[in-house]
């Protein structure tokens, strides 16, 4: 939501907001789960998931975003 | 025979030996009982052994597998932090299916404890609620081994009675180490006990020696243990 706010606010482009995902998507996840809620990764490491799938991941998904949002 | 076999573990904090050369034995069936003073290092050897912790040395393996990350961990140990875990803004029912199979999800949502709670968000919980919701969820886990790291914390006395009870009867297809402030409970609890003392762990053969420790008084032990 705060990626598509800020993508508007800086131009609109569907390629924008996709940047905008890439870049606010690891910064709330490291303000969420490594500053503010930390015992909450052990959610996922009990699920076999560890901060580098976890991270991965975020990263993956901000990638396709930004792939999907710049083929529109 | 799938045993968890931990071995050479070391921990140091600031050149400070915390856990030296730890060597700890645990089968399916049993719950190993871990004591000590606050800040003996209980928590820190749960974590080393999880994989959330690194340490100067460790072995830990499960049958045959060698666990060296949480990721080779997967579906073999899961660890109750000392701390509420589960995330917030997500529905109780939802957590459920998301950590457990089905065939477990539809036991915990039979559950009197849980039923209450399957449509209320994690924020919306009491502290005693979530850590029945936690303890639950770990042991139904499709897992091998579970660490309980302080699992009664925050918990009433009839809850705990309760989970005291479930973990006996769901022992049978699981290995426990649990910890926990309260020793009563771990003591009444384990199968063997072990006592972390100056980064050496100690296993206890008479319960007798918990007199000597500080960790029973005389007239529990008389009344409960030694008959």
């Amino acid at each position: 939501m705060i990626s598509i706010v800020i993508g508007i606010l800086l131009g609109g482009k569907f390629s924008t907001i996709g940047f905008c995902f890439i870049i606010i998507a690891p910064i709330i996840q490291y303000y969420v789960y490594e500053i503010k809620h930390k015992n909450e990764y052990y959610f996922y490491y009990n699920l076999g998931l560890g901060n580098l799938e976890l991270w991965a991941s975020t990263f993956i998904i901000a990638l396709i975003n930004l792939l999907i949002l710049s083929l529109i | 025979m799938n045993g968890l076999h931990i071995d050479s573990l070391t921990k140091k904090y600031n050149n400070k030996v915390i856990l030296s050369d730890i060597f700890l034995s645990c089968e399916k069936g049993k719950i190993t009982g871990l004591i000590g003073r606050n800040g003996s290092g209980k928590s820190t050897f749960l974590k080393i052994v999880f994989g959330t912790e690194k340490a100067e040395s460790k072995f830990v393996r499960i049958g045959k597998k060698i666990i060296r990350n949480i990721s080779d961990g997967r579906n073999l140990i899961n660890y109750l932090p000392q701390d509420n875990f589960l995330p917030n803004n997500i529905k109780i029912s939802t957590l459920i299916k998301l950590f457990l199979s089905k065939e477990n999800s539809d036991i915990l949502f039979k559950n009197e404890h849980i039923i209450p709670l399957l449509n209320k968000q994690n924020q919306d919980l009491s502290g005693g609620e979530k850590r029945i919701v936690e303890i639950l969820l770990i042991i139904h886990s499709d897992t091998e081994y579970i660490l309980l790291d302080e699992p009664f914390n925050g918990v009433s006395p009839i809850v705990r009675d309760y989970i005291i009870e479930y973990i006996k009867k769901m022992k049978l297809n699981k290995g426990y180490i649990i910890t926990d402030h309260d020793y009563e409970n771990v003591i009444n609890l384990a199968d063997s006990i072990l006592y972390l003392q100056n980064g050496y762990l100690k296993e206890i053969n008479d319960k007798s020696e918990l007199v000597e420790l500080g960790y029973l008084t005389k007239t529990t032990y008389n009344n409960t243990y030694s008959k």
